[in-house]
């Protein structure tokens, strides 16, 4: 059979406590309500002897006061009421005798039937001599015995009454003291009970305290030794199991952070290879300029002498091809001059300056001094000139490639109009170059910030383009945190833009994560 | 302006030798003029200090140098003579390829007279010469140097 579980047995205990209690309280009411009933009949029946006492008493007279009659008037119908008075006082007697036959288990009472029957005896004795009715100086003795025998039977009634009386107070005594008794052992059943709680319930709990709090403390995999099959072991085996999850789940994630860090520390020794490597080709783009450069200069330098030196003697077509070499060749140098700003746009920058965009402007104005005369251009400076974060020198490359931009793809015959402003767009600072110049068909407006990318335009001769100026700008935007753009209509001008960003910081290096 | 002057060039492209000597043979006072040429970082240290196989050269007067030199560049060559308090009165001009702002500003840093790109134009080579007064004005009122 399966072991009631502990549940199961603190209900029964209880019921059983229960039971217990209500056994000892209707039994107790049922034994006190028995005495108490005892009691009555007692009462009662000390009642109706006392009466009888009484009726014999008054049937002794009766009949005395019949034979006295009859003694002294000798008349036959004193004869008779001294007969009835006789039958009468039989009866009583025969009751009595009757009342007392089914008493005998008391001893008290059993000397009361002893007096009783003593009585009749006597009285017998009267009465078989005054039925002779002659001997009446017996009569009166024999009757002043039995009347001091009534008196006895009387008392000894009474006596025995009080007896009864006594009885029942011990039983009520005894039911009480029983019942005390009875208290008493529920009680300590109670008190076991108790015990029994604590030591299986209390005790267990306690622990299961405990252990939780030293799992809260970190100590996962802490178990609880319990070793019992009710529910309060069920939950320690739970617990236990809970804490060795715990435990093992705790050695998984670390295994996991583990990984994670592994699989960080990867990334990172990736990205330092990625920048390395970015780095390597910067340099390599730089020092391969740097290379390209000196074979250049060295050309340029002997077309300059053979120019100096012997154009006088060279036919119109001589000339014109030398023309055309240093024109090549000079193309060659903005394109490897380019090469080494693109090289250097896209290097981090090493720390923000206090830049202020009206000297930024101004600047790049007289830079272009010679262009802007040469074109006749008109150049407006508008709006307001705020102190901005940023690198000075890409700012001020970045401009200088758009307002060039705005100068080269102008509308022949009409009369070139730049407008230059900077204004606040969604946390970064824009610069806008405004022109009036042949702008750009929407399909080309996305590709034009990519390298090498050029409008073919019917003027690129006039416009002398490599291709890098936009790409360019576009990198100096990225390395302060913003992005390049422009908005043009075909044949009526166009805006270009570049941001840098405002969230950067004066005297700081960036704050923000600048794309390379 | 009959002094003697002399040139130290530092330069390791023979094109690029030949064409500044064309360069400063055109100069007014070129007769005057003895160009030495070195063609590395180390060699035109110890020119400056007459070290073996520099043993009776000259104190230059000028030194034109390029930046983008064999063992020892342009801006270390700069920085060991403007650093030394025997040759930081020479005046230097630096000649190179480079037109990039750090460039520029590095070699002013370091205490260079003067920096001018290439291809050399020789307006503008003659015009900064005549500006660092400092290199005029020695060599011309000044007594020679003493060793």
């Amino acid at each position: 059979m399966k072991v009631p579980n502990y549940t199961t047995r603190m209900i029964l205990a209880y019921l059983l406590l229960a039971l217990l209690a209500g056994i000892l309280g209707v039994g107790g009411i049922y034994r006190i309500r028995g005495s108490l009933q005892q009691m009555q009949e007692k009462s009662l029946d000390n009642k109706r002897q006392v009466k009888l006492a009484l009726d014999l008493h008054e049937a002794v007279e009766q009949r005395r006061k019949a034979e006295t009659f009859y003694l002294n008037i000798r008349s036959q119908n004193y004869a008779r009421a001294w007969d009835r008075a006789d039958k009468q006082f039989s009866q009583v007697l025969d009751t009595l005798r009757r009342t007392q036959e089914n008493k005998s288990s008391y001893p008290v009472l059993a000397s009361i039937g002893r007096a009783n029957s003593k009585v009749r005896q006597n009285w017998f004795v009267v009465r078989a001599n005054s039925s002779v009715k002659a001997t009446d100086n017996h009569a009166p003795q024999d009757i002043s015995r039995l009347e001091s025998l009534i008196d006895g039977y009387t008392e000894a009634n009474s006596l025995a009454t009080g007896v009864v009386e006594r009885n029942a107070l011990r039983e009520t005594n005894l039911t009480l003291f029983g019942n005390l008794l009875f208290a008493g052992l529920v009680l300590g059943l109670a008190a076991v009970m108790a015990i029994y709680l604590s030591k299986t319930l209390r005790k267990p709990l306690a622990d299961l305290l405990t252990a939780t709090q030293r799992i809260a403390q970190g100590q996962l995999g802490h178990h609880i030794d319990l070793d019992r099959t009710d529910e309060i072991g069920a939950l320690a085996a739970a617990f236990n199991e809970m804490s060795s999850e715990l435990h093992r789940k705790d050695i998984q994630i670390m295994g996991q952070i583990g990984q994670l860090l592994k699989t960080k520390s990867l990334l990172e020794s990736y990205s330092y290879d990625l920048e390395k490597k970015n780095k390597e080709m910067e340099s390599f783009i730089y020092s391969v300029s740097h290379d390209l450069k000196a074979p250049l200069i060295a050309i340029q330098g002997f077309l300059t002498m053979f120019a100096d030196e012997f154009s006088s003697t060279l036919s119109t077509k001589a000339g014109f091809y030398l023309g055309r070499v240093k024109a090549n060749s000079e193309h060659m140098q903005t394109l490897i001059r380019q090469l080494l700003e693109l090289s250097r746009a896209g290097q981090t920058v090493k720390q923000f300056t206090s830049v202020s965009t009206r000297q930024i402007v101004q600047q790049v104005i007289d830079d272009l001094h010679l262009q802007i005369e040469a074109k006749n251009a008109e150049i407006l400076v508008l709006g307001d000139w705020p102190t901005v974060a940023g690198e000075p020198i890409r700012i001020r490359q970045a401009l200088t490639n758009l307002v060039d931009n705005a100068l080269h793809y102008s509308n022949p015959g009409v009369p070139i109009k730049i407008e230059i402003f900077v204004k606040e767009v969604d946390g970064a600072w824009r610069w806008h170059v405004k022109d009036n110049g042949i702008g750009i068909d929407p399909s080309f407006q996305a590709k034009v910030f990519e390298m090498f990318e050029r409008l073919t335009d019917s003027h690129e001769k006039n416009a002398n383009g490599t291709g890098i100026g936009l790409a360019i700008v576009k990198k100096i935007a990225e390395s302060h945190g913003g992005e390049a753009g422009v908005e043009s209509k075909l044949g009526k001008g166009s805006t270009f833009y570049f941001e840098i960003s405002s969230k950067l910081n004066v005297s700081g290096k960036a704050n923000v994560e600048v794309q390379v | 302006m009959s002094q003697a002057v002399d040139v130290l060039l530092v330069e390791d492209n023979d094109d690029h030798i030949f064409l500044t000597k064309k360069a400063l043979e055109r100069f007014s006072d070129a007769a005057n003029l003895t160009v030495h040429v070195v063609k590395d970082g180390v060699q035109a240290i110890d020119f400056i200090n007459k070290k073996t196989p520099h043993e009776g050269a000259p104190t230059p007067d000028l030194i034109l140098l390029d930046i983008k030199l064999p063992n020892k560049n342009g801006f270390e060559v700069l920085a060991g003579i403007k650093g030394d308090e025997r040759h930081r009165r020479i005046p230097v001009v630096m000649l190179t390829s480079s037109d990039a702002d750090v460039d520029i500003e590095q070699s002013y840093g370091l205490g260079s007279n003067s920096y001018i790109t290439k291809p050399i134009k020789t307006d503008e080579l003659f015009k900064k010469l005549r500006d660092i007064p400092h290199y005029w004005i020695e060599i011309n009122t000044l007594p020679p140097k003493s060793e």
